[in-house]
């Protein structure tokens, strides 16, 4: 059986990706949105680490705390940095 | 503005790193109740010498089913990424004027402060050898070829970030050098793919098969633990995957250039 602690853990890391996400989709500074993007990778990192899938961790850590927000960080530079407020939106 | 999001990206790491520590003091492998048939089979017979019939040569269960059990499934992903890379370098030669070529300008200096330039030296000798190690070792411990280009990829995404994109090209990642290794790469994975099809064997055959007269390739050299074509295998993925986003953050470059006239 899974030990409760890491169920725990696990919990705890998904809630954490969960909050991060909806603050990246909400977050109108698209650069705060990225390293909240980040933020879900790392806790997701995490999560594979305690699945024991140590080879996808490897491939997500480099792509998705590393090429992933610098990629987008430089799309960003070539547009404007906070959101447009729409009417009523 | 940039800078925020790459400070913000430090904390991100820093978090993991500390989040990485406390889980290998606090926590103890967790075991899974129940393995499926094929899961079984695959984890006794990838290292099984007393059954050289179905084995692979290689202790990691995972490099084995991604190049020896599923190996096909392997070689399509590759080429899906070959061709999404030839599509991303098609878009910045399609920016280009008739007789124009993509020509590297001078180095134009600047960028972050020297104390972030010095680190990110030393941070690239690292990573270039840790990205080394991740490919040449992912027969025996986690990682392999495709592990091993993203961790390279990371090198020169650090010197882009801290010098410019100018300093990789004039440091020697140029952009026709980039695509010839990579397609090099991968005219080496269809080397030690079709090799055993000359001796009337599988394709993507590593070990010795039944009704197959191709006697494997060697699982030991002297002393020298080799798992047989996985090395090989990994070795031209690294070179394929992490020359393909070299090649992307080039043609990023080249596109940038294109689109500012």
């Amino acid at each position: 059986m899974i030990p409760a602690y890491t169920l725990l853990v696990l919990l705890y890391l998904s809630v954490v990706a969960l909050v991060s996400s909806i603050l990246a989709i909400r977050s109108r500074d698209l650069v705060k949105a990225v390293a909240f993007s980040a933020m879900q990778s790392v806790a997701y990192a995490i999560i594979y680490a305690l699945l024991l899938a140590p080879d996808i961790l490897l491939v997500y850590v480099a792509v998705g705390v590393g090429i992933y927000p610098v990629l987008t960080l430089y799309a960003i530079s070539k547009t404007r940095r906070f959101e447009e407020v729409r009417e009523g939106g | 503005m940039v800078r925020a999001g790459y400070a913000a990206l430090a904390i991100a790491a820093c978090v993991a790193a500390v989040a990485g520590i406390l889980l290998g003091v606090f926590s103890t492998p967790s075991t899974l109740p129940h393995i499926r048939a094929l899961g079984r089979f695959i984890l006794y017979s990838t290292f099984n010498v007393f059954m050289k019939g179905w084995w692979a040569g290689s202790p990691e269960a995972v490099t084995a089913t991604l190049w020896d059990y599923r190996g096909i499934d392997t070689v399509f992903e590759t080429t899906v990424l070959y061709v999404a890379v030839a599509g991303c370098v098609a878009l910045a030669y399609a920016g280009l004027r008739r007789g124009e070529d993509l020509r590297e300008g001078p180095d134009e200096g600047g960028g972050l402060t020297v104390v972030v330039k010095a680190a990110t030296k030393i941070l690239f000798a690292l990573i270039l050898l840790t990205s080394l190690n991740v490919a040449l070792h992912g027969y025996i411990t986690p990682g392999g070829g495709f592990a091993g280009g993203s961790t390279f990829a990371i090198a020169p995404l650090l010197i882009i970030a801290a010098y410019s994109t100018n300093a990789i090209i004039s440091r020697g990642f140029k952009f026709r050098r980039s695509a010839v290794l990579r397609s090099l790469g991968l005219l080496g994975l269809a080397a030690v793919i079709l090799t055993p099809l000359a001796y009337y064997g599988y394709v993507l055959q590593n070990q010795v098969k039944a009704a197959s007269s191709f006697p494997g390739y060697p699982a030991f050299l002297g002393p020298i633990f080799l798992g047989g074509s996985l090395i090989c295998l990994n070795m031209a993925e690294f070179l394929v995957v992490g020359m393909e986003y070299v090649l992307v953050f080039i043609a990023f470059y080249f596109l940038d250039k294109v689109l500012r006239r």
